[in-house]
């Protein structure tokens, strides 16, 4: 019972940080149905100005915070930047446009840090036993910070006239044109808010993952494949999908194999997908009007 | 397209484009005139071009501390005058520890630049990708701290290790654990832990080999074998498969980032046991990374230099790193493969302005016992495709540890015995 909820705890909080990744995907996915490669820079972002932060004596809590604000910016500055600029164009070259994104990121970090650094865990080291099992306090953070995005998420989606012109545009973008939205405001600030999203994934993971170029490559690989299972689009879909693969790939790198380790989680994709291509959550038509 | 399906594409173009360009451009990079001719690429009357390449970037680029030591050492013999009258001209080229990136590196190294050997490699990995190459060429060619035993066996004409390979490591460690055995009761039960690729499962191969060959064996049970992969973020079904297995010790195989995830949650869940790995991870750099002096207590690595890093035989060293490299915190890292530059600088020495490839080979295999000041003595001998002693360098390691009471007290070594470690 001590492995299984060692391993269940392990899974919930990797699967925290992929379903965040993948919120941040899906709400981009929804505003302006661009899937995002260039996520995995958000992810990056925090973590790098939150070390050279900490370097230069900023308390940790205040550089994170600070981080935050300036991966929304980024954010802003990105959309403005790759996004704004193709607004009419084709899909190919908006995705495009985040892989550009992707690699830039990737060459700006490396030669920022070139050998992997780490940044202390926000709830420092000390670990809490209950019984035989040790809970990490940085797993317990990440599970607790999905949460509250989670519900964040939903209640401004659903209680919020932001929510309420955020769901329109998604839905219909020439109907909520013709309403009075202004939709390239709303593509703007869904961007930086996805950005928030990835950073704040890559806080969590970043004592962890170890801050550097490659830092955010497995871990946006492991959401895509949460979104993907969760279905294309969805909220909830990202978030249980992003649990799923996380959960799934330690008990099966504890039951069946370490081998295995995320085999597990494309293999579960493969076989829900089998049964439902558009995902646990998604619809069969994903396409706006 | 996933975003390694397209790294991997535009890498693939792009070296297809670099080589096609390089094949065009270069008439006769490797001809006959490096060989046994009077003059050889990268030489003139007043530097040799020595290519250094290695992990600089990337995941692994704690590795390229050890090229900045060689870097700084040869800088050193520039300062000092050179060799025979000429300053060493060093082009430096990052493998990112990965296969494409260093068979790019090598083809510009040789082809474009035009350097008279080659020197580095510090991951089994790119050096095992770009072999072919360096073998066909006929270029000098020195490893740094790669450790594969693959490399040097079978044995390659053209290409020498300055530094231990793993079996020089997986012995220590085979020693370690059965001197375990044999003053606990007889036999200890271990579970080994391998990186899932071909670095650490050649690491697991040396290790039972040593076991083989040392007779001891029969004193060692397996009782677990598990893979941990190079990306993992979280070992908790490992560290659990350990703890569920009751072993006495775990040897595990793995580079620093995927052993720094291992060694975390093995402290954080209770596993108490001693691990032990080979010689390219290293316990300050675990300590620098995990933050936290319990997590790297009863942590061994194999150990091959001569001397603590503080000592007087490693002095050289250090102080070049500090003169060139101020800003690297010299550690184990730093000291991985640099042997190969003081032994570079005898064998080129010796030739004087006899500088072919065909003659620098032939003056390699007369190295005999040679002190490198850093790790034991190193011989090499004439080729013999089916001893591989004659191309590796350093053969003999101890092993090294942190005192979690004292972590910033630096690395203590010892013998691969477990009562030195009992009675430290």
């Amino acid at each position: 019972m001590t492995t299984f909820l060692q391993s269940l705890i392990a899974g919930l909080s990797e699967g925290s940080i992929f379903a965040l990744l993948a919120l941040g995907m899906v709400l981009v996915l929804r505003a302006t149905t661009i899937l995002n490669f260039g996520h995995a820079v958000n992810f990056m972002a925090a973590p790098v100005m939150v070390l050279f932060m900490t370097k230069a004596g900023v308390p940790l809590l205040l550089a994170s915070a600070v981080s935050l604000v300036g991966v929304f910016i980024l954010g802003l500055i990105i959309e403005r930047v790759t996004i704004q600029p193709l607004f009419n164009a084709e899909h190919l070259p908006q995705v495009f446009a985040t892989v550009a994104v992707l690699f830039i990121g990737e060459g700006v970090v490396r030669s920022l840090v070139a050998v992997p650094q780490r940044i202390p865990p926000l709830m420092g080291n000390t670990v809490i036993r209950v019984g035989d099992v040790a809970l990490n306090p940085q797993y317990l953070l990440s599970i607790g910070v999905l949460i509250v995005f989670l519900i964040a998420l939903v209640v401004v989606f659903q209680r919020t006239s932001t929510g309420r012109v955020l769901r329109a545009t998604t839905e219909n973008l020439r109907g909520a044109s013709l309403v009075g939205i202004n939709t390239k405001r709303v593509f703007l600030i869904t961007w930086a808010v996805a950005a928030v999203l990835g950073a704040v994934a890559g806080l969590l993971a970043a004592p962890v993952y170890l801050v550097s170029a490659d830092m955010g490559a497995r871990a946006v690989n492991m959401a895509f494949v949460g979104m993907a299972l969760g279905g294309f689009g969805s909220i909830p879909g990202a978030v249980l999908g992003g649990l799923l693969v996380g959960v799934t790939n330690l008990l099966a790198s504890t039951y069946i194999s370490t081998t295995l380790g995320d085999g597990a989680g494309f293999l579960l994709i493969l076989l829900v997908l089998l049964v439902r291509p558009q995902g646990i959550f998604g619809t069969p038509i994903g396409a706006r009007a | 397209m996933s975003r390694r399906k397209i790294t991997s594409t535009i890498i693939i173009a792009a070296g297809l484009a670099v080589t096609l360009t390089l094949a065009a451009c270069s008439s006769s990079g490797g001809g006959e005139e490096n060989g046994g001719g009077e003059t050889a690429q990268g030489v003139t009357a007043d530097t040799i071009k020595i290519g250094l390449f290695g992990p600089m970037s990337g995941n692994a680029a704690v590795y390229g501390k050890g090229i900045n030591t060689i870097a700084a050492m040869y800088e050193e013999i520039n300062a000092n005058g050179g060799i025979n009258g000429r300053q060493i001209e060093l082009i430096i080229e990052d493998d990112e520890c990965a296969g494409d990136t260093a068979r790019l590196a090598i083809t510009k190294l040789i082809q474009q630049d035009k350097v008279f050997m080659l020197h580095g490699g510090e991951c089994s990995g790119a050096v095992k990708a770009a072999m072919p190459l360096i073998k066909e060429s006929g270029i000098p060619y020195l490893i740094a701290g790669a450790a594969d035993h693959a490399l040097v066996s079978p044995p390659t004409k053209n290409v020498f290790h300055g530094w231990a390979d793993n079996t020089s490591g997986t012995n220590a460690d085979m020693e370690f654990v059965t001197s375990y055995a044999k003053q606990n009761g007889g036999s200890v039960k271990i579970a080994v832990v391998t990186q899932a690729d071909d670095w650490g499962k050649g690491w697991t191969k040396s290790f039972k080999e040593a076991l083989k060959e040392s007779g001891k064996g029969d004193s060692v049970e397996i009782v677990k074998e598990i893979s941990l992969a190079p990306d993992t973020t979280d070992a908790t079904a490992q560290v659990q498969s350990v703890k569920s297995a009751d072993v006495d010790l775990a040897v595990v195989y793995a580079y620093p980032d995927p052993m720094s995830v291992f060694l975390r949650n093995k402290s954080q869940q209770g596993l108490d046991i001693p691990v032990i790995t080979g010689q390219g991870t290293f316990p300050e750099d675990q300590l620098d990374r995990l933050g936290s002096p319990e997590a790297v207590g009863k942590f061994f690595s194999a150990y091959c230099m001569a001397d603590t890093l503080d000592s007087k035989a490693l002095a050289p060293f250090k102080e070049a790193t500090a003169k060139y490299y101020p800003k690297d915190t010299f550690d184990l890292s730093s000291m991985l493969g640099v042997t190969g530059v003081p032994v570079n600088e005898q064998i080129l020495t010796n030739l004087g302005d006899d500088l072919t490839w065909d003659s620098w080979i032939a003056q390699a295999e007369t190295i005999k016992d040679f002190e490198a000041g850093a790790a034991q003595p190193i011989s090499y001998g004439p080729y013999d495709e089916s001893d591989p002693n004659t191309r590796l360098g350093v053969t003999t390691c101890q092993l090294a540890y942190l005192d979690e009471k004292d972590p910033k007290g630096g690395i203590a070594v010892i013998a691969p015995d477990w009562s030195e470690w009992v009675n430290r």
